[in-house]
């Protein structure tokens, strides 16, 4: 009994009816912070930190803690309904979660976003209870050669999370390292690509290219459409089906797991864990393709990693006084300012303040199941904007969030100068929103009610032109030339090489699986190449 | 007929609006005083210049603002305040950032030209080991690394950082061989030092308190000021070795544009010099550990010129300024 006194204590100080107070504005400015993009946890908490100063130690964290998983529930809003990641941290959620809202399932993807937040969130505060001491010196023991091992695995991963092409994907990692070595060599000092300018001295922050890369691109990119295909898809249902729990529930507990142990290590925290949790997804995925289609495991996993790691990331703070990440800092700041230091002997000396942070974050993760379920509703009425109105707002929200970074309008600039490149980069075959593989995206509901109709390859052929020729009659405006081949052209153009004997070779297969280019194989041979959920 | 009265109701209100503040030659100070501090909110020097806002807030009877203007190792608050007009509303936190920023050209003018009102505060750096370490005294530390010149490494809190010039510096003035590895930051050093992946590591003081009693995951071999820390009292300093010319530690002091009226400097001296007395703000400074080391007038300047000079020949000697 005596092992759980403090904990029984941490609650009785939690649950004081000014703490409960603190926690929900904190949960709630959270949600806000999170669901504004650009606008950041460490941007919030650097603000609010000196209105921290009159309030109690253990208030003053249990309010800013909240903001920090707050904002983790919020970040997947924009990212699922505009593809604009809200926070770093979601910045995976905008493939499977866009595409999601691109077939209507805009309030699935955002009820799960939730469910699994609140289900790794209170699963990652279990542990941080059970093994925190315990975690703390893992984190000390990941030396240089596991950090160096870390990265390796990163950029193998990154390499081979593109399957479309490899020889793109190491291209566009390399792209991502020359654009990281610009600013002062963390080894050396010196200066590189920096132009003698102060404002690029610290380097180009993540959340303008991403702006600039998703945000900006896809506005560009919907207003090149007609305006009747600008409008988004009403929802259909507002809740994520059986079948997307049953789906969810091994990359809910996964992300979990991964993002639990990042969030522990100094460096880690919530967007590498969400990048891997993707990453793991991907690989794990009997239908590797269907990631980054709409797959509700893609929504799930890194949504619940992103949770789990923001919640680990205060083991290091709490047990040892290291700040994992910039966050972290900001909450040691406002410890600082009432004269405490954390370190080994917090747990000891202020028991109080160590339970009661903890116990707090169970009723904040409650509070935020509760704020945002109704949420989903609300947000998704977003989608009915005319576009000519959103996109507007979009971008200025992007400005903003660009700006609020360091309050420099270089980082504005670097957004600009990006979104050009980014709105060609979107050609890429796999953005399930443009380039040859329209008429799906543009109807995707229609397509699935189609391949549901038609899941089996021994029809005739008559009976799948018909269906199609139904889908496409919904779709309204007919897709362009090229973009549905008759079956038997391409074959006749290229005989030999896509087609061997009348049939397609299975290169040319893979190849129009991967890169989505036809949705059946001009041979006929077989009839669907994509399945979609 | 109604654009032309448009123009002219412009034109009115544009004269009535140029008109109507006119700076009148009131005593100072007569506005709120912003003081930009060139970090992110929620650092050392952030959490320096709020306490000393409220201190100085009383002296100067009207408002203290705390402006972060981070960036480039703070060569954009600090350019910002350079470029300042000198009227004594716009003051700002400078330190030893502001000598190897302005010697390393991020900043791009000397780091005299400004008026410097008073040094605040002085901090100790500290030569901390692992507690299972072997080395029990910085003597034994500096003579394994003489012994096996690189074998023995020592943590920096970042390539450029005061805490690189220190550990650069013990090495020079002793004569040891140590092997300098940087981090990013304070964060990953400590936590680098006392998981054992360095041998050791050159930190601020207030870094190193939580883990350095019985118990603690570390040993502090040194302190590098004056005198023996207060808290600390039992480590013996690098002076006591006969070691000179090791950056002591971290300071913070406070500057106004050049170029600022005489009644006016006198003024702010004044005040400040008085806000350095106030109570809370004392309170402040011994509750995060760090000591009063009050300076101004021909003393700071003394001090300033040694400051640069010292931190100018280390920075040459590492190959960061040609």
């Amino acid at each position: 009994m005596d092992a759980f006194a403090p904990i029984v204590h941490g609650f009785a100080t939690a649950f004081e009816p000014a703490r409960i107070l603190y926690c929900l504005i904190g949960v709630v400015v959270g949600t806000i912070v999170g669901v504004l993009p650009g606008l950041g946890p460490a941007a919030t908490i650097a603000l609010l930190l000196p209105a921290t100063y009159r309030l109690d130690p253990v208030s003053a964290v249990i309010m800013l803690a909240g903001i920090y998983y707050g904002s983790q529930y919020g970040g997947s809003t924009t990212a699922i309904l505009v593809r604009i990641p809200g926070e770093s941290s979601s910045m995976v959620t905008c493939y499977d979660g866009y595409a999601m809202t691109r077939q209507g399932r805009a309030g699935a993807a955002l009820g799960m976003a939730a469910l699994a937040s609140f289900a790794a969130g209170t699963a990652a505060v279990v542990g941080l209870m059970l093994v925190a001491p315990l975690l703390g010196r893992f984190a000390l023991a990941f030396g240089p050669a596991e950090y160096a091992s870390l990265m390796i695995l990163g950029l193998t991963l990154v390499a081979w999370l593109g399957s479309a092409s490899l020889l793109k994907s190491l291209a566009m990692a390399v792209t991502g390292l020359l654009l990281a070595t610009v600013g002062q060599d963390p080894v050396a000092g010196v200066e590189r690509f920096t132009f003698g300018t102060q404002a690029l001295l610290d380097g180009i922050d993540l959340v303008p290219v991403f702006m600039g890369l998703f945000g900006v691109a896809e506005v560009l990119e919907t207003m090149e459409r007609p305006p009747a295909e600008q409008r988004l898809p009403t929802p259909t249902g507002l809740w994520p089906t059986r079948q997307d729990f049953t789906d969810s529930a091994a990359p809910v507990a996964r992300g979990t797991v991964l993002g639990f142990l990042l969030g522990v290590l100094p460096g880690g925290g919530a967007t590498i864990a969400s990048i891997a949790s993707y990453v793991i997804e991907k690989r794990v995925a009997k239908n590797r393709a269907r990631l980054g289609q709409g797959a509700i495991e893609g929504v799930a996993g890194p949504e619940a990693a992103n949770n789990a790691a923001a919640t680990g990331s205060f083991i290091p703070l709490l047990t040892l006084g290291i700040p994992a990440n910039v966050v972290m800092a900001m909450m040691l700041a406002a410890l600082t300012l009432h004269g405490i230091r954390p370190g080994p002997l917090l747990v000891g000396e202020r028991p109080d303040l160590f339970w009661g942070v903890i116990a707090s974050m169970y009723l904040g993760n409650a509070l935020l199941l509760i704020l945002n379920l109704p949420l989903v509703g609300l947000f998704i009425q977003i989608l009915r904007t005319p576009y000519p109105v959103l996109a507007p707002l979009i971008l200025l929200f992007c400005l903003i969030g660009s700006y609020s970074v360091t309050g420099q309008t270089a980082e504005v600039a670097t957004k600009a100068r990006l979104r050009r490149g980014a709105a060609g980069a979107r050609a890429d075959p796999r953005s399930p929103a443009r380039g040859v593989a329209a008429p799906g995206a543009r109807d995707l509901p229609g397509e699935r009610r189609r391949l549901r109709d038609a899941p089996d390859l021994a029809r005739p052929a008559a009976r799948r032109r018909r269906v199609a020729g139904g889908a496409r009659a919904q779709a309204g405006p007919a897709p362009g030339p090229g973009l549905r081949e008759a079956p038997g052209t391409l074959s006749a153009a290229w005989p030999g090489i896509l087609t061997r004997g009348g049939k397609c070779t299975p290169a040319f297969l893979t190849t129009l699986e991967n890169t989505r280019s036809l949705r059946a194989c001009p041979c006929a041979s077989v009839k669907l190449l994509h399945r979609l959920p | 007929m109604t654009r032309r009265r448009l123009v002219a109701a412009l034109a009115l209100s544009l004269t009535l609006a140029a008109a109507g503040p006119v700076p009148a030659q009131e005593k100072y100070p007569s506005q709120p005083v912003a003081l930009i501090v060139p970090f992110n909110a929620g650092g050392g020097t952030d959490l320096v210049a709020r306490a000393f806002a409220e201190a100085l807030k009383k002296e100067v009877g009207q408002p203290v603002t705390v402006q972060n203007l981070p960036g480039a190792g703070s060569a954009v608050g600090t350019t910002k305040l350079h470029g300042s007009k000198p009227d004594g509303y716009t003051l700002g936190m400078v330190g030893g950032f502001l000598v190897t920023t302005s010697l390393r050209g991020a900043a791009k003018f000397p780091a005299t030209d400004l008026t410097h009102l008073a040094r605040l505060s002085l901090e100790t750096f500290v030569l901390a080991v692992p507690a299972a370490s072997p080395y029990r005294t910085r003597a034994e530390y500096l003579e394994a690394s003489r012994k096996a010149p690189g074998s023995v490494s020592i943590g920096t809190a970042g390539a450029g950082a005061l805490t690189h010039l220190a550990a650069e510096a013990l090495s020079q003035k002793t004569g040891a061989r140590l092997n300098v590895v940087h981090f990013a930051g304070g964060a990953k050093e400590i936590a680098a030092v006392l998981g054992g992946h360095v041998n050791g590591g050159v930190f601020s003081q207030v870094e190193v308190l939580p883990h350095a009693g019985a118990g603690g995951g570390l040993r502090v071999l040194a302190t590098f000021g004056e005198q023996r820390s207060e808290k600390l009292p039992e480590v013996p300093t690098l002076k006591e070795a006969g070691i000179t010319g090791v950056p002591p530690g971290p300071w913070q002091g406070i500057a106004a544009p050049r170029g600022l009226p005489e009644p006016v400097r006198a003024t702010l001296v004044a005040a400040v010099t008085k806000a350095a007395q106030d109570a809370e703000w004392k309170a402040f400074l011994a509750k995060s550990g760090l000591a009063s080391h009050f300076l101004t007038g021909p003393a700071l300047d003394a001090f300033l010129a040694t400051e640069i000079e010292s931190l100018g020949a280390l920075l040459k000697s590492v190959g960061l300024v040609q």
